[in-house]
């Protein structure tokens, strides 16, 4: 019974277990020392994690966006519960510096109605998304998957870019290629493909601009030609602007030669042979 | 991002100071969002999980003790929660929006904690890259993605029982990485 209490350390760390087993394990932790030792372990591990995200600019107007909701709702309740006491406080007050009346009568009320419309909003978009539950499943796993692959290409990307940066490390650039649009429809799009052999290993880079969007599924999909066969060599989105990057480690294969590398859009990610119409091609 | 006023202006909040929640926001504003994106991978639901922590602050559910650690820390284990329950009601029931992250902050003005926080991204992604792409895995799935210990096993194929000393393999290392280049740049 311990020892399979001791096995829920992980889930219990994220927040994976129903109530009950929650409240078990609790009990459970409060004797358990080594259970204690690890999760004070995990907390150490993991603490400077949150610091590997990028940096990024929130949305304008955020900070207004979130003060608004948090208290022009409170300000509701506040009202309506002490409305004898209450009345000269302005019902809606949005101005951030005028609170001063408002501030003593404001200790730490319970607020069910800010959760409650939390919990409608969410509650109103799994309704809104819920017929594309089924078929967007699988996708969606597949999805995450390349999300996180994208995450580490992107971080290797980026050092090896620094590498090059400053002169030193050991990567050397073998060839630079660049894609030239090969589409149907009228257009932009270009890129460029990179070999670089860098610590015994030899990675292909590629990197696009000004691609056109993709809808639904689709993803594009690098291709190395070696004679006629096509070899996958990874899935890639792109951003807004049309930009993206993969990296191909190209050592980890047997016997091949690179006659050209090929960009396509595939109707879904993870395709052993191309399927969609070529986007880029080197020369 | 250890200051002393941190726990000052918790406590103040605690009593219904407004502008002390406030100036917790200014100062976290940033990095809980950034690191709210990392985990859901959607500018809107980052900012609605943003939006609950500061509830969750407000309301006094769930309370800072010094035992926890930083402030900090804790705040950002909040808001990770946070995160993890966002991402366990929403099922995957919508595709993840994919694009490569383009809106690089460039401060003009950084704070301390801006140069603290890029000095120990850098470090960090630095040594990350030092792993084997399975430990990453691991460590995403885990960490950013909040994942069960079933759901990791499923995900990396490995069996169920071997997870959790994977995952501690794996962070270890990271943090072995991590102090080795520390000891390298002193």
């Amino acid at each position: 019974m311990t020892e399979r209490q001791c096995e829920k350390i992980i889930d219990y760390f994220n927040e994976q277990l129903p109530e009950k087993e929650t409240k078990e394990f609790e009990e459970h932790l409060a004797s358990c020392e080594s259970c204690q030792e690890e999760l004070k372990e995990l907390r150490l591990l993991t603490e400077d994690l949150p610091f590997m995200s990028e940096s990024l600019e929130p949305p304008t107007g955020m900070k207004e966006r979130i003060f608004t909701n948090m208290f022009s709702e409170e300000e509701n309740k506040t009202t309506t519960q002490d409305e004898d006491r209450n009345k000269e406080v302005p019902l809606l007050s949005q101005n951030k510096t005028e609170e001063e009346p408002v501030q003593l009568n404001r200790k730490s009320k319970s607020s069910p109605i800010i959760y409650g419309s939390l919990a409608a909003a969410l509650l109103l978009s799994l309704v809104g998304n819920g017929y594309l539950w089924n078929e967007r499943q699988d996708l969606a796993d597949e999805n995450q998957q390349i999300a996180m692959e994208r995450d580490i290409i992107e971080s290797d990307f980026l050092a090896l870019l620094e590498e090059g940066e400053e002169g030193g490390g050991t990567s050397d650039v073998l060839l630079t290629s660049n894609l030239s649009y090969a589409g149907e429809e009228e257009s932009d799009g270009e890129g460029t493909a990179t070999i670089i052999a860098k610590d015994g290993n030899v990675d292909l880079v590629i990197q696009v601009s000004d691609l056109p969007p993709v809808t639904g599924s689709e993803v594009f999909q690098a291709w190395i030609i070696d004679g006629e066969t096509p070899h996958p060599a990874g899935n890639f989105n792109i951003d807004e602007d049309g930009n993206g990057a993969v990296t191909y480690r190209i050592s980890d294969m047997e016997d091949f030669q690179i006659d050209q590398i090929a960009i396509t859009l595939e109707p879904q990610p993870g395709n052993e042979q191309p399927e969609g119409q070529i986007i880029l091609a080197s020369k | 991002m250890i200051r002393p006023d941190d726990i000052k202006l918790y406590e103040r909040l605690r009593l219904g100071d407004k502008e002390a929640l406030e100036t917790l926001y200014d100062k976290y504003e940033r990095l809980l969002y950034s690191f709210s994106y990392k985990m859901v991978n959607n500018p809107e639901a980052a900012e609605e999980i943003v939006q609950e922590v500061m509830i969750k602050l407000w309301k006094g559910k769930g309370t800072y003790s010094p035992d926890y650690g930083k402030f900090s820390s804790w705040l950002l284990t909040v808001t990770r929660h946070t995160a993890i329950d966002y991402l366990r009601k929403q099922q995957k029931v919508t595709t993840e929006e994919i694009h490569t992250e383009t809106e690089l902050h460039d401060d003009q003005t950084p704070v301390e904690e801006m140069v603290e926080w890029k000095e120990k991204g850098e470090r960090l992604r630095q040594a990350m890259r030092t792993l084997k792409k399975d430990q990453r895995v691991i460590i995403d799935l885990f960490y950013f993605k909040g994942y069960s210990q079933r759901k990791i096993a499923e995900q990396t194929d490995i069996p169920l029982g071997t997870v959790k000393g994977r995952i501690r393999l794996a962070l270890k290392h990271l943090k072995a990485e991590l102090y080795a280049e520390r000891g390298d740049l002193q």
